[in-house]
C-alpha cells in the first residue's frame, strides 16, 4: 500500500474507490491497522495548529461556565428547600398514600433510543395525504391503523427502528394503535405537542394549531408539551373518555366526555358529520374540507348563526338546502363553489 | 496561589491550547458539533480541576489524554446509534479512528510532546553547540575524540555541552520532573 494513499485517506481526501481499497487493506492484518494508526497519530501531532484562541472564544467559555454555575446554585437551593419541607411532607404522608398517582414522576423518554423520521432517508418514508373531499386508511408497519379525514397527512417509516415508533401527523385522524408496552408510538404534530401512546384508540385533530384536540376512548396517552431549558419534559397523562385541548403555548385543558360528545367526535369515521351548536365559520371550514368545495360568504350576517345538525351522506347541495330551510340563509352552487348569502 | 493567578494561568492555557485540542478531536471525530462539544468539555474538566493541576506547558498531553477518552466514548456511542439507523457510511472510518486513539497511550502523548520540545531546543542551539551535543550525547563519542576531530580543546567541548544542557533544561523545565521516566525511550526513535 502506498504511503501517499494512506496519508490522503487520513486527511480525508480520498475517493470512494480509494476508501474501499484502504478499508480492505486495513481489514487484512493487525499490522496494517497498527501502521495506519501510527501514521495517523504522528500526522495529528505534527499538524498541531500554532494559532491561539481569540478573546471572543475565551469570553464565550467563561459565560458558559457562569451560566452552568448559576443553574447549579439554583439546584442546590432547591435541595435546601426540599430538606426543610421534608418535615412538612411527613404531615402529608396520609394524603400521599391515598393518592399515590399524584407523585411527581419524570418522563423517562430520554432513556429511549429514538430514531426520528428526520434521521431516516426520504426513500424509506411513506406519506399519505388526503385531498379535501376524500378520506383514507393508513396501515402502519406495526399493524396500527389510522383513518385519515379530509385534508390530513401522515408520514411513517417502512420499518420502526429503535425503542419508539415515530410518525408525524397533521389534520384529523382516528388512531387504533397496536399495543406494545416496550415500544411507545410518538406522534409529532409539528406544533407544541407530541403524543406518546402505547396502545389505544383515540382521535387527533390538529387543524387549529391554537387548539389541538385529542379524544381518548381507551388506554392511555401522554401529551408532551415541550421541554424546558433544563431538559425537563412537561407532559400530561390523559385517561379514557377525556377530551383534551392543547393551546399554542402548551397549556392543556381536559374535559370529561359525555355520550353525545363521544359520538360527535367519532362520527366522521362512520361517514357522519355532526355539528352541535357549532359556529357558522367552523361549519364552513368543515364542509369545505369534507366535500372538497369552496364556500364563499357574501353576507357576513350569516356568520352569527350556530348550527346543530347530523349529516350522513347528503351532498353539499342537500346540506345547503337543509341550512336554507332552518335559517335565513340562501345559497347558490356553481363550479364547485357554494355561495351563501342572507335572505 | 491566589485564585486570580490561577484563573489567569487557566486563561493562558485555554488560549494557547484550545485550537490544538480542537484539532486533535476533529482528527478522530468526524461530526463537527460533537467535536466542538468534546473540546469545550475538556476545558470544563480542566476548569474544575484548576486548583489541583499544574498549569504549565506540560498541560497539553494532559488535555489530550482527557480528549482521547472523551473521543473514544463518543465513537462508542455513535457505534451503538448507527446500529439503529441507516447511516453506516462513516463506521469503518470511526473504527480505525478508535483503534488509532487506543494506540495513543499516555506515555506516547507525553513523549511526543517532549520530543517536539526537544527538537525545538536543538533547533535553537548554534550549529557548533548542537553538533557537539549530538556527537557526545547521542552518538556517545568521547570528549577527547570529538576535540581532536574538530581541532579544539576538551575545555571548549565541555563548555558547549554545558550551554546545550542549560538550553535543554530551559526548554524542558516543566517536564524535568517526569523526564526521568520517559527519556530512556527518547533517543531510540
Amino acid at each position: 500500500m502506498r504511503k501517499e494513499l494512506l496519508l490522503k485517506h487520513i486527511i480525508g481526501d480520498t475517493s470512494n474507490q480509494e476508501n474501499c481499497m484502504v478499508d480492505q487493506w486495513l481489514a487484512k492484518s493487525a499490522d496494517n491497522r497498527k501502521y495506519y494508526a501510527e501514521l495517523k497519530n504522528l500526522l495529528v501531532m505534527e499538524t498541531m495548529p500554532q494559532t491561539k484562541a481569540s478573546a471572543e472564544e475565551l469570553y464565550n467559555f467563561h459565560t458558559r461556565m457562569e451560566q452552568k454555575q448559576e443553574r447549579k446554585k439554583s439546584n442546590i437551593s432547591r435541595q435546601l428547600i426540599f430538606a426543610y419541607t421534608t418535615a412538612a411532607a411527613a404531615l402529608l404522608f396520609a394524603a400521599y398514600i391515598l393518592f399515590p398517582k399524584s407523585a411527581d414522576k419524570r418522563l423517562n423518554i430520554e432513556e429511549l433510543v429514538r430514531v426520528e423520521l428526520s434521521d431516516i432517508p426520504n426513500e424509506y418514508i411513506h406519506t399519505i395525504f388526503t385531498e379535501p373531499g376524500t378520506k383514507a386508511k393508513a396501515v402502519l408497519p406495526d399493524g396500527t391503523t389510522v383513518l385519515l379525514n379530509s385534508g390530513s397527512t401522515i408520514s411513517y417509516p417502512d420499518k420502526f427502528l429503535g425503542n419508539t415508533r415515530e410518525i408525524t401527523f397533521s389534520g384529523e385522524g382516528y388512531f387504533n394503535v397496536v399495543s406494545d408496552s416496550l415500544k411507545p408510538m410518538i406522534i409529532k404534530t409539528g406544533h407544541n405537542l407530541d403524543v406518546m401512546v402505547r396502545g389505544t384508540e383515540f382521535n387527533l385533530k390538529t387543524f387549529d394549531s391554537t387548539k389541538i384536540e385529542t379524544t381518548l376512548y381507551s388506554g392511555k396517552i401522554t401529551l408532551i408539551t415541550g421541554t424546558d431549558k433544563k431538559g425537563v419534559i412537561s407532559y400530561t397523562e390523559v385517561l379514557p373518555n377525556t377530551k383534551s385541548y392543547v393551546s399554542e403555548n402548551g397549556t392543556v385543558q381536559l374535559q370529561k366526555m359525555d355520550k353525545m360528545l363521544n359520538t360527535a367526535t367519532r362520527a366522521w369515521t362512520k361517514g357522519r358529520l355532526i355539528f352541535d351548536n357549532t359556529s357558522m365559520s367552523q361549519v364552513i371550514k368543515d364542509l369545505e374540507r369534507w366535500h372538497g368545495v369552496n364556500i364563499v360568504v357574501t353576507d357576513n350576517t350569516i356568520l352569527k348563526y350556530n348550527i346543530t345538525a347530523d349529516f350522513n351522506s347528503e351532498s353539499i347541495v342537500q346540506i345547503a338546502e337543509l341550512i336554507k330551510l332552518s335559517a335565513r340563509i340562501d345559497y347558490k352552487y356553481q363550479d364547485k363553489t357554494l355561495y351563501l348569502s342572507g335572505r | 496561589m491566589s485564585s486570580s493567578t490561577i484563573n489567569k494561568k487557566f486563561n493562558n492555557v485555554y488560549c494557547e491550547y484550545l485550537h490544538k485540542v480542537r484539532h486533535f478531536c476533529f482528527s478522530y471525530i468526524q461530526d463537527k458539533e460533537i467535536c466542538e462539544d468534546i473540546t469545550q468539555d475538556v476545558f470544563e474538566t480542566l476548569w474544575h480541576r484548576r486548583d489541583s493541576v499544574v498549569l504549565d506547558s506540560t498541560i497539553l498531553p494532559y488535555l489530550l489524554v482527557i480528549a482521547k477518552n472523551k473521543c473514544l466514548n463518543a465513537l462508542a456511542k455513535s457505534k451503538v446509534k448507527s446500529k439503529y439507523t441507516w447511516r453506516r457510511s462513516n463506521s469503518s472510518k470511526d473504527d480505525i479512528n478508535a483503534f488509532a486513539l487506543n494506540e495513543l497511550s499516555v506515555s506516547k502523548l507525553y513523549s511526543n510532546e517532549i520530543r517536539k520540545i526537544y527538537s525545538e531546543a536543538l533547533d535553537s542551539m548554534s550549529p557548533l553547540v548542537r553538533d557537539t551535543y549530538i556527537k557526545i550525547r547521542v552518538e556517545e563519542l568521547k570528549y577527547k575524540e570529538v576535540a581532536e576531530k574538530e581541532g579544539v580543546s576538551i575545555k571548549t567541548i565541555e563548555r558547549r555541552i554545558t550551554i546545550a544542557t542549560s538550553i535543554l533544561r530551559k526548554y524542558l523545565r516543566d517536564y524535568i520532573k517526569m523526564i526521568v521516566l520517559i527519556i530512556t525511550g527518547l533517543h531510540s526513535v
